[in-house]
């Protein structure tokens, strides 16, 4: 029962990485980059709900849309500013730039809200189910379900939606969709943006289920994220979502006994995937044309 | 902006500068010389990391690991054993170059974004290491009293001595980078940064000098985590974090891409600023990805570039910044590199 | 057809196929290039002739068929090993030159063919040896005739001046057999002239095989002592140049069934 109870635990985490493992995976599969702001994106997003909800007591369904809707913003802007005019550059540069533009945001919360850690009252209220022998968080069902709607969603956005499809052919093959009529600059666009919203709404419910928002949140995230979609298969999104679960529930599971060395489970995962598969757990391997 | 001023004008000036800088614990206060010492400390940090980001295009996110690699060794052994200070470094270097070997093999198998965060876990995990290792390196108050050391008879107790020394072994390291960006080693890990394709494809062994490259850049930061403790005669976990490899890779970007005297500069701006402006600590962060962005979108080659003393050296440029320029802050020299549509073509027998 | 083939060919491929998950961008194909014969391939476009020299040259590898250089099994020797080794070098179609680097810098990386990392360490970057490749670079870049942009930006340089960059770079690592892909694509008719030229020079005065991809029918036709014809990743004609030219799977390749007996 013990096992189930960490195994249930890391799902409700999991599902956090998860979908910011999608949001990562979605940009990188479509540009083949990655965005190193996007952590600090997740984090002033969930700041934004943060201070709606807590300070001016707007109903918390607002008040995430309000930081979703900041998320997109902010991903969008950093496309805008720091991606598209160095697409075509050394994959180093867009890797920097987009690290730049999380210094800058990350800045400005900081001067807003200070580095400290601030309390974010669950939005499912504090208490426990009990089934048997289990507890369950309250804000763990919550994140449990929001993080599968928000994948079921983003799903059949990309599947039945002109955008998503726009973003899978895009992800193809960036020049034949230019050829045939995609409007690939905004794809890339709507690409930062859906990111950003997965990860805003990763944020959340990560500061759901720890009942804290902290500027650094998004680095451990982020980091988690990116490890997550990379032993999945990144550009892969059943991939990420495996990946996140995988690493979810070793952190519940072998978490406890790692003691202060938990958080470098997700590397240890990350390294050994990476070391036997390179393309990840369901990723596969292209050959870059010469 | 410099590039008006004759070129002799500027070799007088570096040499004047040059001594200067050895004069200066002559010259200033204490506190100016301590500040002195950690923008040279930071020079040699960035001087290791400029081989791998600027020459070989390599992220790395956890150097910071490698620097505390270097000063963690050095306090032990000044700690426990009455070792000779060039012996000290000598270890502490070779220990930090066989760490970042280890590091650079899983360049192995991956490479660009995913190095990136393989190196940020292993700076992480190392930090975790650093704090919670109590025995070996003190845990979170980290490790003090660090006996100053004597090099070769010379002794480093105060602080003008240890100023001189870091000078000297700033410029050693500097000559080393520079000998090595200009030698075929350095060509090779251009050419790795360039077009991996292409270096394998003339007989460049790419595994074995990405990983060369990570012991090399590793030894110098080593060498820069020593400098620290002789500077500090202290240890802790707090100058070895994550941020700390971030600090570094902007100095890099704003110093300047595999230019000799890109670290130095960078380390001038960033850590000068940071000690002398104290006002604008608030905004630093801010500031710096402002300057970053800036920098990567339309001066490449950092200050190095914007000041315009590029190395230059007979005839030869080897900017790193055309690398950018097909997204064209300059107007493009170059037909579209995109192919022309080959046709389906017709062999000229056939046609007739 | 067979009378034609080298009695000891460098390079032999027998029933190489190359596929990307579903594409098959070579089925299997034979090809044999011998030491001192200029070989054409052509064919149309996305027939495979491009991956075929990627598989020659060790940058793909063959899904199928086994691949021989100097008699010893190749299938899966790296490129640089083949280069190394065994004195192969290419250019590549979609040109790639280190965009940061001047000409002779990008030529100079040919020559690391020869080296080895650890030379660095004791020669500093001005050894001899720097020096001698140096110099080799310097009569290299005469013998393509691009000495005068030697300090220019690679990439700065006009298309057909930077062909001659990679087909520089590619002599750089004094190589036995030279693929080239597409090397006129994108030249004027007077510079694929001057291209020829080149090709037969190098054959003749460095003794070194070549295999060319082209589109451009002068070229094939006055160089080539034998052309390939792929389509669709099969070969499906071979000989010298004429016969080959007005072979009719050839015309059917190329202009559609209607038109073969027109
Ligand atoms: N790396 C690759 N990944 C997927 N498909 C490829 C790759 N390289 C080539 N192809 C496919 O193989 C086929 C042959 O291409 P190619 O050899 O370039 O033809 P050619 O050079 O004759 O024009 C094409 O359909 C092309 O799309
Ligand atoms: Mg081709």
């Amino acid at each position: 029962m013990d096992l189930l109870q960490q195994i249930i635990n890391g799902l409700t985490i999991g599902s956090v990485y998860a979908l910011v493992a999608i949001g990562f995976s979605v940009v990188y599969g479509a540009l083949g980059l990655v965005n190193f702001a996007h952590g600090d994106i997740l984090m002033a997003g969930t700041f934004v709900t943060y201070g709606l909800y807590s300070g001016l007591h707007v109903p918390i369904v607002l008040a995430a849309v309000a930081g979703i809707l900041a998320g997109i913003v902010l991903a969008g802007v950093v496309e805008e500013i720091a991606v598209r005019p160095v697409l075509k550059a050394h994959l180093l540069i867009p890797m920097m730039t987009t690290l730049g533009m999380g210094l800058i945001i990350r800045n400005v919360v900081e001067l807003k809200y200070g580095s400290g850690t601030l309390p974010f009252p669950s939005f499912a209220g504090s208490g426990f189910y009990t089934v048997g022998d289990l507890k369950i968080a309250k804000a763990a069902i919550a994140t449990l379900l929001v993080a599968i709607l928000t994948l079921v969603v983003f799903a059949a956005f990309l599947r039945y939606t002109k955008a998503g499809f726009a973003i899978r052919v895009v992800a193809q093959d960036m020049t034949a969709a230019r050829l045939m009529g995609v409007p690939v600059n905004r794809t890339i666009m709507a690409v930062y943006g859906a990111g950003g919203a997965l990860g805003v709404i990763g944020g959340l419910l990560y500061a759901n289920t720890l009942e804290v928002v902290y500027l650094g949140m998004g680095f451990p995230i982020l980091l988690k994220g990116f490890a997550a979609a990379i032993v999945g298969g990144i550009g892969n999104l059943q991939g990420a979502l495996l990946g996140g679960l995988i690493l979810g529930i070793l952190e519940a599971t072998v978490g406890p006994s790692a003691g202060s060395y938990r958080d470098a489970i997700a590397f240890v995962l990350l390294i050994a995937i990476l070391l036997v598969r390179p393309a990840g757990l369901l990723g596969a391997r292209v050959q870059e044309r010469v | 902006m410099l590039s008006f001023v004759p070129r002799p004008v500027i070799r007088v000036a570096a040499v004047a500068l040059l001594v200067y800088a050895f004069l200066l614990p002559n010259l200033v206060q204490p506190y100016t010389i301590r500040v002195a010492a950690t923008i040279l400390v930071f020079t040699v940090f960035a001087t290791g990391l400029n081989l791998i980001l600027g020459f070989t295009g390599l992220l790395s996110f956890g150097h910071a690991a490698m620097f505390g690699a270097g000063a963690y060794i050095s306090a032990r052994l000044m700690l426990d054993t009455g070792m000779p200070l060039a012996l000290v470094i000598l270890v502490a270097v070779g220990g930090s170059a066989v760490f970042g070997l280890l590091v650079g093999l899983t360049s192995w198998r991956v490479g660009g974004d995913y190095l990136a965060l393989i190196t940020l876990g292993v700076g992480q995990i190392f930090y975790l290491y650093l704090n919670n290792a109590n025995e070996v390196t003190g845990g979170a108050t980290g490790l003090p009293g660090i006996p100053a050391g004597t090099f070769f008879g010379w002794d480093l107790s105060s602080i003008e001595n240890v100023y001189l020394f870091i000078l000297v072994a700033t410029l050693v390291a500097t000559g080393f980078a520079w000998l090595i960006g200009r030698s075929f080693l350095g060509r090779s890990f251009l050419a790795i940064r360039e077009d991996e394709v292409i270096a394998r494809a003339h007989g460049i062994n790419v595994p074995l000098t990405k990983v060369v490259v990570f012991g090399i850049g590793s030894g110098i930061a080593g060498l820069a985590g020593v400098l620290q403790v002789l500077l500090l005669g202290f240890v802790g976990p707090a100058t070895f974090t994550v941020d700390q490899s971030i600090l570094v890779v902007e100095i890099v970007l704003i110093g300047g891409m595999a230019t000799t005297f890109g670290p130095l500069l960078g380390s001038v701006l960033v850590i000068g600023s940071t000690e002398y402006l104290r006002s604008l600590a608030d905004y630093r962060s801010m500031i710096f990805g402002a300057l970053i962005v800036l920098i990567l979108l339309w001066k490449p080659g950092g200050l190095v570039q914007i000041l315009g003393i590029g190395d230059t050296r007979a005839g030869r440029f080897r900017s790193p910044f055309s690398l950018f320029r097909r997204t064209g802050s300059r107007p493009a020299a170059v037909e579209p590199v995109a192919e022309p549509p080959a046709p389906r073509a017709v062999p000229e027998e056939v046609r007739s | 057809m067979t009378a034609l083939l080298p009695e000891a060919p460098i390079f032999k491929a027998t029933g190489v196929g190359c596929r990307f998950g579903g594409v098959i961008a070579l089925d299997s194909v034979d090809f044999q290039v011998g030491p001192d014969e200029i070989v054409g391939l052509i064919g149309p476009n996305g027939s495979g002739k491009t991956t075929l020299l990627n598989v020659l040259s060790g940058i793909y590898r063959a899904s199928s068929g086994s691949l021989e250089i100097d008699g010893k099994p190749s299938r899966f020797k790296s490129s640089r090993r083949l280069s190394r080794d065994h004195g192969l070098a290419r250019t590549f179609q979609n040109i790639r030159l280190c965009p940061s680097l001047t000409v002779r810098d990008n030529v100079l990386i040919g020559m690391h063919s020869g080296f080895r990392w650890y030379d660095a360490l004791w020669t500093g970057g001005r050894g001899s040896r720097e020096r001698r490749s140096v110099e080799r670079v310097e009569e290299i870049l005469e013998f393509v005739g691009i000495a005068d942009k030697r300090d220019e930006i690679a990439t700065d340089l006009a298309y057909g001046d930077q062909r001659r960059v990679e087909i520089a770079r590619a002599l750089a690592t004094n190589p036995r057999l030279l693929l080239l892909d597409e090397p006129a694509a994108g030249m004027n008719p007077r510079e694929a002239r001057v291209l020829v030229d080149l090709i037969k020079r190098i054959h003749d005065e460095r003794e070194i095989a070549i295999v060319v991809i082209e589109h451009n029918m002068n070229v094939v036709m006055n160089t080539a002592s034998r052309v390939m014809v792929l389509d669709a990743g099969l070969c499906i004609a071979h000989g010298d140049p004429k016969t080959v030219s007005s072979d009719p799977h050839v015309l059917e390749a190329y202009l559609g069934k209607r038109f073969r007996d027109a």
